[in-house]
């Protein structure tokens, strides 16, 4: 199955417009770029989550910041994570009906899934916008002890929307021009262990 | 009347094929225009809603999960599961129910259990020639334990839009996994009682036992760690996760040295994907919960409920028919994130225990994981074993009886879930 999606993804670049061809190249890069942020993010998440643990019980100096820091820190991985997840398909859907589709109404669902995406998204895009805009303006610094300026940690949702706004914008254009063949409605299920 | 319009246009929405995550936005957003005539207010409400200490625990414990499925730490522990219950007629599929028991100790996912241990399983049990759709049957039911069995992800976002002791609702939901799994284990048996002996293999020497069991120590001792800490509270659920996370890196680099840095940084990957994935549901549903709030639904059920005098076990079985019908299309974190903000005004006003619902809704979502048309661990056994759907729903179908007996098991006898929390100080 893999090298099937391989093959369609390699004639897909020989035969795409340069700018869809660059758009997906941008795309790409920005969101393994984010991805790797993220995954960074984890491992530093477990170790100052250790790290408290163990300066709380053993060394008997609790850490005020720590907590705070990894909420944040939450945010920021969920939000790194989520452009490549809608690259490989992985974001969870119900294909009860879309998967019994023909190829051709698969295509018109996975471009309907994607407008719905770029909708959601642009909403979130900018309300985010304006969250951040006035923590900036008015110096928000958050209430804990790491008294962070609150526009750090929320341009999180500005970068993760941002992000998946690009995607989907790819995907669309991509599904719009038959170069992507691989359906939206299926994800793999390795993926799912949230259940 | 105005709910039950909004909860059918959302499910139809999302059986157009869209992410869930897109579907609950959709849905979300045009409400609240219609009720604020603005949506300005959207990032507000969903980065309150994420940056949540506890939910910290969620991505750790996927983490460590993630870390021990590298590891290949699941050959070890169906050896020492099958060494201990081979003899038993059924003995694969009770060595089945076990591993699934213990890893989902350690996974927190039922998707995940059902899909490590039926990779292991599913050949294993082929090979001694047992039936395959008992072979599916037993691995797809035993996964679901993933949800139940401490730590899981679904009861720590149960926890969070409930507000209730995360620590509480895993303690809680030890007994009836364990309920669960002894019905499991108990019905393989009855129903290869009639293999003679012969057919059977020979029961594991106490040496033979001891070397299994040492060979897989440092796995069998994660879930200790992280459910004795939360226990005798020493940790927080995040606190485990976190001291989780860490020893099975340990465990897997230094005890069973198969795990280098690819694998963390694979590991961390995945992770991403997944809080990702999760995290855009949670989103959506923060402001679905929001708008609905604002449009006074959850109360206006009270309402309604308090009217029509209806009582707490009346009400619980109203809503676990209507979640098990959900059940059925939709996946279980977004059942959970759409249906908790709804019911919990309720819930609080018949003054029923919010743990032992939460334990009620995981057997319910266990359920959906098995039942078609959309039942995640179904099509797990489909992917690992490339099994006709039919035969894997047929071999399903005894253990969905069995799940509503447990359910009503744990439905008559509160204490089966509320017992161990309260020796650890919940609820007194």
């Amino acid at each position: 199955m893999s090298n099937k999606i391989n093959k369609s993804k390699r004639g897909a670049h020989e035969h795409s417009s340069p700018f869809l061809f660059y758009l997906d190249i941008f795309d790409k890069f920005l969101a393994k770029l984010a991805i790797l942020l993220g995954s960074t993010l984890v491992i530093l998440t477990v170790l100052i989550v250790f790290y408290s643990v163990l300066m709380r019980y053993i060394i008997n100096i609790p850490q005020t910041w720590t907590d705070e820091l990894v909420s944040y820190f939450l945010v920021s991985i969920a939000m790194f994570g989520v452009a490549e997840t809608l690259r490989r398909n992985d974001h969870i859907t119900v294909d009860l009906i879309s998967s019994k589709l023909s190829n051709k109404n698969q295509r018109l669902v996975n471009l309907w899934g994607m407008i719905a995406v770029i909708v959601v998204s642009v909403a979130m895009f900018f309300s985010s916008f304006e969250m951040v805009a006035f923590s900036y303006a008015v110096d928000l610094i958050s209430d804990g002890y790491v008294e962070a300026p609150m526009w750090i940690p929320q341009s999180s949702l500005l970068i993760g929307y941002g992000l998946l706004i690009l995607s989907a914008l790819n995907r669309l254009a991509r599904i719009y021009s038959h170069l992507d063949e691989s359906s939206a409605s299926t994800s793999s299920i390795d993926t799912k262990a949230s259940d | 009347m105005i709910l039950i319009l909004i909860l059918v246009s959302l499910v139809i929405l999302l059986l157009t094929g869209l992410p869930i995550f897109a579907g609950l936005g959709l849905v979300s957003i045009f409400l609240l225009l219609i009720t604020e005539g603005q949506i300005s207010s959207l990032g507000e409400i969903v980065f309150g809603k994420l940056n949540i200490y506890l939910l910290v625990a969620i991505p750790m414990f996927a983490f460590m999960a993630h870390v021990m499925i590298k590891s290949k730490v699941i050959d070890d522990l169906f050896d020492t599961a099958h060494t201990m219950v081979r003899h038993l007629p059924g003995g694969l599929g009770v060595a089945t129910v076990l591993s699934c028991t213990i890893f989902a100790a350690i996974s927190g996912s039922s998707v995940a259990t059902a899909l490590t241990i039926g990779s292991t399983a599913i050949p294993q049990m082929k090979r001694f020639g047992y039936r395959l759709r008992d072979t599916y049957g037993v691995v797809a039911a035993g996964g679901t334990l993933g949800i139940l069995i401490p730590p899981s992800g679904p009861l720590i976002l149960y926890g969070v839009v409930s507000e209730t002791s995360i620590g509480a609702l895993f303690i809680a939901g030890l007994l009836p996994g364990l309920l669960l799994a002894f019905i499991f284990a108990a019905f393989c048996v009855l129903k290869n009682l009639s293999i003679v002996e012969g057919g059977r293999e020979n029961r594991a020497s106490i040496l033979e036992i001891f070397r299994s069991l040492k060979k897989s120590f440092w796995a069998l001792l994660l879930p200790p760690l992280v459910l004795g800490g939360m226990y005798f509270g020493v940790f927080t659920a995040t606190e485990a996760a976190g001291v989780g996370a860490i020893s099975a890196v340990l465990i897997a680099t230094f005890i069973y040295k198969n795990f280098g840095l690819n694998d963390l940084l694979e590991s961390a990957r995945e992770t991403t994907q997944l809080t990702a994935m999760l995290f855009m549901i949670l989103a959506s549903a923060a402001i679905f919960g929001h708008v609905l709030t604002i449009m006074e639904l959850p109360s206006a059920l009270v309402s309604s409920v308090t009217r029509a005098g209806v009582g707490s076990i009346a009400f619980i079985l109203l809503t676990m028919t209507v979640i098990f019908i959900l059940g059925m299309f939709l996946e279980t974190i977004a059942i959970i994130l759409v249906t908790t903000p709804i019911i919990l005004p309720t819930l609080e006003s018949l003054s029923i225990d919010p743990v032992w619902f939460g334990i009620l809704l995981m057997i319910n979502l266990e359920l959906a994981l098995i039942t078609p048309p959309v039942g995640m661990n179904l099509f797990v056994i489909k992917g690992i074993a490339n099994a006709p759907m039919d035969d894997i729903i047929y071999g399903i179908f005894p253990y969905v009886g069995l799940m509503i007996l447990g359910l009503i098991f744990v439905l008559i006898f509160p204490q089966l879930a509320l017992w161990l929390p309260s020796t650890m100080g919940y609820g007194l």
